[in-house]
């Protein structure tokens, strides 16, 4: 028995050569089926979040709105179109806040360079509202493009293990093969540049602001998320793009705690040279309408139809002044 | 530091390396240093804990050597050690259960009364290794086996890191002669245990974890959901914890292998067991032996009368429905089980009479018996699961209600990959009815065993669930 005669070092030797060999062919399995599966991926357009970025990379847009889910209902890119005789695409996801805009901003910026990218904000971009961790956690639509330094830093916060998982390209696509495989054989139909159809819900007084409903009556500034928006702002602005912020209306006045949050949103915008369209309800009583609304901050169709010329006719207002159109 | 987490591979990487890197003769320091760490990492101060149960065990069963013949010396060494180490897993597991029983019931009556409760964490594995330390002194006392003269050997054997934490709970005469053994690299032996590891990593990743999330969302809040969905949940439930346990256990014995050492087969596919005592035979086999060899033969087993050998029967149950932990929930579940497994001996000849009477085809018989030892282990289940018993009897009501209509499908393609998840758990435990799965696997050429094992990987990576989250059996 060759085993047998043979001393533990070489042993050792023989098992360890062996393994090394099948890591090896693992790491192949792992990046050529990884790869299959990221060339599917890439054609696919279809889906709300999971495949709306590739939607954005797919082509270059003059005008993107980023945001989270009231970004996603209130701009309507048929109408902005319209208006302004630019390309829209509304790159809102529902559940995302500052750290996907961000991250979806720079893969944009890696392949295109629009002329004016809107953000409209949430009180909470700015504040400590919601957790890090839970925020990023909600990202994993983005691992995918974890080979982007810029997402892979947000994805990993940093972290060794996290890293180490990010570099097996299968783990990218972990839990999604199934939409993957739905999205490719869906073709955009129902969406607009991004905006998807919902209709004339009905509404419910439910989901306020994150930062109306923390418990901490005070505002709690976020110095990193504050780094993150300037970041935002400024990586677009070195590449000589307008950035415009903007804020649509609610359902409802405004509490204190986010008129202060806007206030800081008006020094923000002053000290780094952006436009700021702010349309709140109080200026323009016809959003207090509840039927423009599914709930306490999201638009419904209608609203997203009342919203947009208004937005559209400000923004066209900035860009005849700048000459962009 | 779970299993579940790249930590614990950096851990097992560094061991496994330095273990065989090592002279044999110090191969047992590093490993009980190992131990000591591992344990370390969980919360420090409960080492004191684990020193204490070692230390007394050792301790005791050298005494009860020494003093020979002398049963009263011997006895008394023998009740002070499980004095010490029950009365520590006692403490913690149950003060506050019975402190606040002893409230809820003053308060029944009128006079409430207030009894003061501990603010403290169960330590990891105190279940397993109080259990292992314990059989060791009453293996002694029962002169089956000489008292461990070598303090360090004997806790290198019960705070062994693979099975501290959820066992499977090892007997000092499989275990601890294994730290004398000479241990030589074996690359099929590694091998092996690498296997078995990824199969472990399969049931706790791609089944439990991925299950647990539909499970977790209908046993906190059963209320809104139908009986359909209640149903579904407690399923997901059953095939959860099996995969959950047996994973971790999978794990361990394969950690273990690959270090040389070989720890007793905790599951042996149960669910399709055809009897609720033969379920138990191969359901977390390291505990139902204990209770067998430790309490149930001491009580008498099954030869006393017939009604004592019943009452036998139910006590072990019961009582290792309380040995789960301090909720009226595990003591309904135990009993459960032990009301099963008395009507399934009860009924066994009449059962027998009427298939003969019926000409039921044996392959059909057994077939309905493994379905409905299945359900009933499946009906304890919600029981274990549940927050409380008014959770667990909602779940029952709604299960039974004639409310099948809606089926809450938060995410049709993780619905999808949960059902994909226990087709492959099952086809793969079918496929080892009568015939062992490694043995066959041993036999394929090598490229053939290769693609198999690199297949599982992309599953796992695909599909598992990698959140790092607890083992069901680490709390206990």
């Amino acid at each position: 028995m060759a085993a047998s005669s043979s001393t533990p070092s070489s042993r050792i030797g023989r098992f360890l050569a062996r393994l090394f060999l099948f890591l090896l062919m693992l790491a192949a399995v792992d990046y050529g089926l990884g790869r299959v599966i990221d060339h599917f991926f890439r054609k696919t357009l279809y889906g709300e979040n999971w495949s709306k970025e590739n939607w954005l990379l797919s082509q270059p847009y003059d005008v993107v709105c980023f945001g989270s889910s009231r970004t996603f209902r209130h701009y309507i890119p048929a109408i902005m179109q319209d208006s302004l005789n630019l390309s829209v695409f509304n790159a809102g996801a529902n559940g995302q806040y500052l750290y996907y805009a961000y991250a979806l901003e720079q893969l944009m910026l890696e392949r295109y360079t629009p002329k004016v990218i809107v953000l409209d904000l949430l009180p909470n971009y700015v504040t400590t509202a919601e957790s890090k961790e839970e925020e990023i956690g909600r990202m994993s639509s983005m691992a995918p493009y974890a080979g982007h330094p810029a997402v892979a830093e947000l994805l990993t916060g940093g972290r060794f293990n996290e890293k180490l998982k990010l570099r097996s390209r299968l783990y990218r696509y972990n839990s999604r093969l199934l939409s993957l495989a739905a999205n490719y054989f869906n073709k955009p139909g129902a969406m607009d540049n991004g905006f998807v159809h919902v209709g004339k819900s009905k509404f419910r007084a439910l989901h306020g602001f994150p930062d109306d409903v923390a418990k901490d009556p005070k505002v709690v500034y976020d110095s990193e998320r504050i780094q993150v928006l300037k970041k935002f702002i400024r990586s677009a602005q070195e590449r000589e793009i307008l950035v415009v912020l903007s804020f649509s209306p609610t359902a409802t006045p405004l509490s204190p705690k986010v008129e202060e949050i806007l206030s800081f949103y008006d020094r923000l915008a002053l000290e780094t040279g952006v436009p700021f369209i702010s349309i709140v309800s109080a200026e323009h009583p016809r959003f207090y309408d509840k039927t423009l609304y599914s709930d306490l901050i999201h638009m419904n169709e209608l609203g997203g139809r009342a919203f947009t010329p208004l937005f559209a006719a400000e923004l066209k207002k900035l860009l005849a002044e700048r000459r962009l159109q | 530091m779970l299993f579940n987490t790249l930590h614990f591979g950096y851990f097992f990487i560094l061991v496994a390396a330095l273990f065989f890197a090592l002279p044999r003769r110090q191969r047992w320091i590093f490993l009980l240093l190992c131990n000591f760490f591992y344990y370390f990492c969980f919360k420090a101060e409960y080492l004191i804990l684990l020193i204490i149960a070692i230390g007394v065990s050792w301790w005791s069963a050298l005494r009860i050597e020494e003093h020979g013949e002398r049963e009263g010396g011997r006895r008394a060494w023998l009740v002070f050690s499980l004095v010490v180490n029950i009365g520590i897993l006692l403490t913690f597991k149950y003060f506050n259960f019975f402190s606040r029983t002893i409230m809820d019931v003053s308060a029944a009556l009128g006079g409430p009364l207030q009894v003061p409760l501990l603010k403290w964490v169960l330590p990891v594995g105190i279940s397993f290794y109080t259990f292992s330390a314990s059989s060791y002194v009453i293996d002694v006392f029962r002169r089956k086996l000489p008292a461990e003269r070598h303090l360090g050997l004997y806790a290198a054997y019960v705070s062994f890191f693979p099975n501290i934490v959820s066992g499977p709970i090892e007997r000092a005469p499989n275990l601890l002669p294994q730290f004398r053994k000479p241990l030589e690299f074996d690359g099929a032996r590694v091998a092996s245990g690498l296997r078995l590891m990824l199969w472990g990593f399969f049931k706790k990743l791609v089944v439990a974890d991925r299950l647990a999330i539909y499970v977790n969302a209908v046993f906190n809040n059963p209320d809104p959901h139908s009986g359909a969905t209640n149903l579904v949940a407690s399923l997901f439930f059953t095939f959860q914890i099996y995969c959950d346990f047996s994973g971790y256990t999978d794990i361990a014995i394969g950690v273990a292998r690959t270090l040389g050492f070989d720890l007793k087969k905790n599951f042996d596919r149960p669910y399709f067991s055809r009897s609720i005592p033969e379920f138990w035979r191969r359901w977390h086999i390291s505990l139902s032996s204990w209770f067998r060899d430790y309490l149930y033969i001491p009580l008498g087993g099954s030869r006393v009368s017939v009604p004592r050998a019943y009452l036998n029967l139910f006590i072990v149950f019961f009582v290792s429905g309380m040995w789960h932990g301090a909720n009226w929930t595990f003591l309904i579940w135990g009993g459960l089980h032990g009301l099963y497994a008395v009507s399934s001996k009860f009924t066994q000849r009449w059962r027998d009479r009427l298939a003969a009477a019926l000409r039921i085809p044996a392959g059909l018989r057994r077939a309905f018996a493994v379905f409905f030892t299945f359900m009933l282990a499946n009906f304890a289940w919600i029981y274990f699961r549940a927050a409380d018993l008014a959770t667990a009897n909602l779940m029952v009501a709604r299960i039974l209600s004639a409310d099948y209509g809606r089926l809450f499908i938060p995410a049709p393609d993780q619905f999808v990959y949960s059902l994909a998840a226990i087709a492959m758990l099952l086809a793969v435990d079918l496929l080892q009815e009568g015939r062992s799965l490694a043995h066959w696997l041993d036999a394929r050429p090598l490229p053939l065993r290769w693609a198999i094992y690199l297949t599982v990987l992309v599953i796992i990576l695909l599909i598992g669930i990698f959140n790092g989250s607890q083992f069901i059996y680490a709390q206990f």
